[in-house]
């Protein structure tokens, strides 16, 4: 199956159980989960589903396109459904079906693996699928977001889709999928790995990014004056890949990170407090 | 008589938990069953990742506790004179339904017997959902609507007694009498009668019993490693078991793939034999602790290129899934390969100075500091030990060098590997075998029972990291309290004293806290209240050791009464007096101890001065003796307690036939004195007035 059939395949799987195909973030995350998608909408009272890729940039993984596993920026295929139903573990496995799966020749079981993230206030609990061994799916019931208690719970399917396209095709390099019949995934983003990498691991100025985190973080400050939900949590996320290039830079030391996962999660937390009082004030269910 | 069966079936409980979740089951099943009334002839509880079973063999309810017995008011309140119920009375039987036929007239009370209205099914539907949905588990969630805790979704459930189903609901489900069948090759399977339910779920490819899945799990692993000519490797390297009780072997993996399968099957597969030039340890941590699978070795514990891979259910599909299982173990070991080589480019005395980007920990500065900390201590040790100068260059090196592997990107990925990767980048960058080793070793013991460091180099580095971090952790108050214990201190503290009393230093915990303070003083001052605490904590851990050593509270009193106090010493003092309990000699011994640790206290304070002319017999002869026993080679415990012991005769005698508090000043301070020398030749061995008699 080719990477793009998969993606349309599972994308049509989930748009026909309700999902709205929403489009990727137009901004540098470093997982589908921050896309507003799933961030906002999990946070308060109503019921949400939806379906989208989301490629997702995590400079300290990046291997210069040298590694045939690990990537700059990989792509997620993210599942939000809120409340999570009772039969959602089986409508996930009829989802490995719908892409040619025949689940009683391969081994798939859930293993416990519990997912948080400090930087969004935010901690699930739940499995990593595996399939013959591989993990393929991180499956998580969110119970909080921005530091506040869930209610009802979202289910957040995130699918690794290299992973999972690498398995179907048999190919041990990720740069040698095959995207549709011609093209291979390397001639799609051999260049941009490495340069990515180039750029996050030799050429960022990171006094320069030092300065763009704190301009980042006056600017969402601004936003949340004016109670601009949306602006400053956009402003949280460039904070976020500001970091993440620092971190690739080995720019931090171990109390920094603390301190600026802390500076960060106040941005987060106060942006979804906003959105909140707003929900709440919107109208009644 | 009818059993009882319940299931609670749950999505995938992490396996971790179900071990102590199905011990709970049965002791909170059979207590709540029990207080209600029930009798059964066996009791077990049963689970799979998806399901949590209760299994009450030939319960029948005690018809005679169906009755609860009311305590009314008194006779002269109930009755008139001419006992005619009074409005009292009526009122009580009013309130609890009962009529006047039922009273029944009691010292001076009336009571009355109710039968209880529930049904045996209507008690079990009651008693049934608490001991399930409150077994503890260490974290628990949410889902869909939210109004539940548990430890994951529940999804459905099954009550059967005999072949009447009893409903109630829990956690959001409603009991029925249907189970589920293996996810992928059972489905729904209808339960008539309890006795059917683990043979019905067998044929549909569950095994609800743990102990069969065990089973079926290492025969066949067995088999398949066999046909190789190999055997599975199960336990982890280099950490057997030693044979001490109550020290678990390492089985982990085999406990983990009991709880996470519910119809293992085994199957094969092979790797490229070139990874077998990685570190042994490098394979196996990745097989085990990151894919599941199972190394397997030949009879010298080499490792063969295959392992063990599992899949759940029936044993279909095999090339299938043994080609992703290669497939995902071929990624890691490419990713490791191309680690062990990255991390080669730089010698590992070089990486010391990288430690400077770790924090030991937020208020207690680098690793890079640590190092140099560790360095110098280890140092001192081996001059209080007196080692050769050989041997204090080899524990120096080892300390310096004991965490720069943290820096490498092999233990960044798999840090289960730190002191390993240290050992072999080490032995690579050409340091000297006992270094190489030392730092491997220094981690050990991890528990309780793990072998202790076999060189110099690593048992100095590994106390020096202990007194270090424990020193460290004291001086900024961060020591654990109650069950709570982040830095894993009380660990650091057991290690510490497990090498000090197997490897017998001769170290006492005083010098020792003395040592620590002045290692950490620039980083963080310990206070002289904090050396105290730090001093009481490890005396602590160390009664502790010697419990789990078989001693008993009130030797270990007694051995660990003398001050210094060495852990060395004081383990093998209780062995000794352990040894002696019952004895006449010993008891004697306990019973003078008592008597002048009693003197000591009502005498007040008196001049220390023993006078010999005008002393009676008895009090010469314990003179003499005593003088005898200080000028005796009480070098070792056996030595002391057998001088002590010999004291016995003359002591006895004494206190039968001497008065102490004479009426003569000078007498009284002569008698105080030579007791007061008495209880200071034992108190140099321990606390005799400790031991129970």
């Amino acid at each position: 199956m080719f990477l793009q059939d998969l993606i349309l395949t599972l994308e049509q799987y989930w748009a026909r159980r309700g999902c709205v195909i929403e489009q990727p973030y137009d901004m540098e995350v470093g997982a589908g989960t921050m896309h507003p998608a799933t961030f906002f909408r999990v946070l308060g009272l109503r019921p949400w589903r939806t379906v989208y890729v989301q490629p997702s940039r995590r400079p300290a993984d990046g291997r210069f396109a040298e590694n045939p596993y690990r990537l700059f920026r990989h792509t997620q295929l993210q599942v939000i459904l809120k409340p999570s139903p009772p039969d959602v573990q089986e409508i996930y496995l009829e989802s490995l079906r719908a892409i040619g799966l025949d689940l009683r020749q391969h081994d798939v079981h859930f293993e416990e693996d519990n997912w948080e993230s400090p930087t969004l206030g935010a901690w699930g609990t739940g499995w990593q699928v595996t399939l013959d061994g591989l993990e393929i799916t991180q499956f998580t019931y969110f119970q909080q977001a921005g530091g506040f208690d869930l209610k009802p719970i979202a289910a957040e399917l995130t699918y690794g889709l290299e992973r999972l396209a690498m398995y179907l095709q048999g190919v041990s390099n990720v740069f040698d999928l095959a995207w549709n019949e011609g093209i291979r995934y390397g001639e799609i983003s051999r260049d941009a790995e490495v340069e990515s990498c180039q750029y996050a691991f030799r050429v960022a100025e990171t006094s320069r990014l030092w300065q763009l985190f704190s301009l980042y973080e006056e600017e969402a400050g601004h936003c949340l004056k004016e109670k601009l939900v949306l602006p400053s949590y956009e402003y949280g996320l460039k904070m976020s890949h500001t970091f993440n290039l620092l971190d690739a830079r080995g720019a931090t030391s171990v109390a920094q990170r603390t301190e600026l996962i802390a500076r960060m999660r106040e941005v987060v937390r106060q942006s979804a407090r906003l959105y909140l009082e707003r929900e709440n004030a919107g109208p009644a269910l | 008589m009818p059993d009882l069966l319940f299931e609670l079936g749950v999505e995938e409980i992490p396996a971790r938990f179900l071990s102590t979740a199905t011990v709970e089951l049965a002791e909170r099943g059979g207590k709540a069953l029990e207080d209600a009334g029930f009798h059964f002839s066996d009791l077990t509880a049963w689970s799979t990742p998806r399901r949590l079973t209760l299994f009450a063999k030939e319960l029948c309810f005690d018809e005679s506790r169906a009755y609860t017995r009311k305590k009314g008011p008194s006779e002269k309140v109930a009755f008139t004179a001419d006992d005619q119920p009074t409005p009292a009375l009526l009122g009580f039987l009013r309130k609890e339904g009962a009529t006047l036929q039922q009273v029944q007239r009691e010292d001076g009370y009336i009571y009355i017997n109710k039968k209880s209205e529930k049904t045996p099914a209507q008690l079990l539907a009651e008693l049934l959902p608490p001991v399930a949905a409150n077994l503890p588990f260490p974290k628990l969630m949410r889902w869909g609507e939210g109004d539940f805790l548990y430890v994951r979704p529940a999804r459905w459930a099954l009550c059967l007694y005999g072949d009447e189903h009893i409903p109630f609901s829990l956690l959001g489900v409603e009991t029925g009498v249907i189970s589920q069948g293996h996810r992928f090759f059972g489905g729904p399977v209808t339960i008539g009668h309890p006795a059917e339910y683990a043979g019905k779920l067998e044929e549909a490819f569950v095994l609800v019993d743990p102990a069969a899945r065990r089973a079926r799990l290492e025969a066949e692993s067995a088999r398949l490693a066999a046909e190789v000519g190999g055997s599975p490797y199960w336990a982890p390297l280099g950490q057997g078991p030693t044979g001490r009780p109550k020290v678990p072997t390492p089985e982990g993996l085999v406990e983990e793939l009991v709880h996470l399968l519910e119809y293992p099957t085994a199957f094969r597969g092979s790797f490229d034999s070139a990874y077998l030039d990685l570190p042994p340890e490098v394979l196996t941590t990745v097989m085990r602790h990151h894919q599941k699978q199972v190394p397997i070795s030949d009879g010298e514990g080499r490792l063969l290129p295959y392992f063990l891979c599992f899949r759940d259910g029936p044993p279909v599909g095999e090339g299938i899934v043994v080609r992703g299982n290669e497939q995902a173990l071929r990624g890691r070991l490419e990713d490791a390969r191309l680690f062990f080589r990255l991390d080669q480019a730089k010698p590992l005395a070089d990486r010391v100075a990288d430690l400077s980007g770790i924090k030991f920990h937020e208020k207690l500065g680098s690793m890079a500091q640590k190092a140099k900390r560790l360095e110098s201590l280890a140092g001192r040790l081996a001059t209080q030990l007196q080692l050769p100068p050989e041997e204090q260059r080899r524990a120096k090196r080892a300390a310096l060098l004991a965490k720069a592997d943290l820096t490498t990107a092999m233990v960044s990925e798999l840090p289960e590997l730190q002191g390993i990767m240290g050992r072999e980048y080490a032995r690579l960058a050409g340091e000297e075998p006992d270094i190489v080793q030392g730092i491997a070793e220094h981690y050990q013991p991890r528990s309780l029972g793990e072998e202790l460091p076999a060189t110099w180099a690593g048992t100095l580095a590994g106390l020096a990291d202990r007194l270090d971090t424990l020193a460290a952790f004291f001086a900024k108050n961060m020591e654990p309290s109650g069950s709570a214990d982040p830095f894993a201190l009380r660990r650091a503290a057991q290690g510490l004293l497990a090498i000090l009393v197997e490897k017998e230093l001769p170290l006492s915990l005083e010098e020792l806290v003395t040592m620590g303070a002045e290692t950490v003083s620039k980083l963080a001052p310990l206070s002289a209240e904090g050396k105290s605490r730090l001093l009481s904590f490890l005396t602590g851990r160390l009664r502790f050791l010697l419990e789990e050593r078989g001693a008993s509270f009130e030797v270990i009193s007694c051995a660990i009464g003398a001050s210094p106090l060495l852990p060395a010493q004081a383990a093998l003092k209780a062995e000794l007096v352990s040894a002696q309990l019952g004895m006449t000699e010993l008891i004697a011994l306990a019973l003078s101890a008592k008597r002048i640790k009693n003197i000591g206290k009502s005498a007040g304070p008196f001049r220390r001065h023993i006078v010999e002319l005008g002393m009676e017999e008895a009090e010469a002869a314990l003179y003499s003796a005593l003088r005898w026993a200080q000028r005796e080679d009480r070098d070792t415990p056996q030595a002391s307690l057998a001088v002590l012991l010999a004291l016995t005769p003359q002591v006895s005698q004494f206190f039968d036939r001497v008065l102490v508090m004479a009426e003569e000043k000078v007498r009284r301070e002569s008698r105080l004195s030579l007791l007061a020398e008495l209880g200071e030749l034992y108190g140099a061995f321990g606390d005799f007035s400790a031991l129970p008699y």
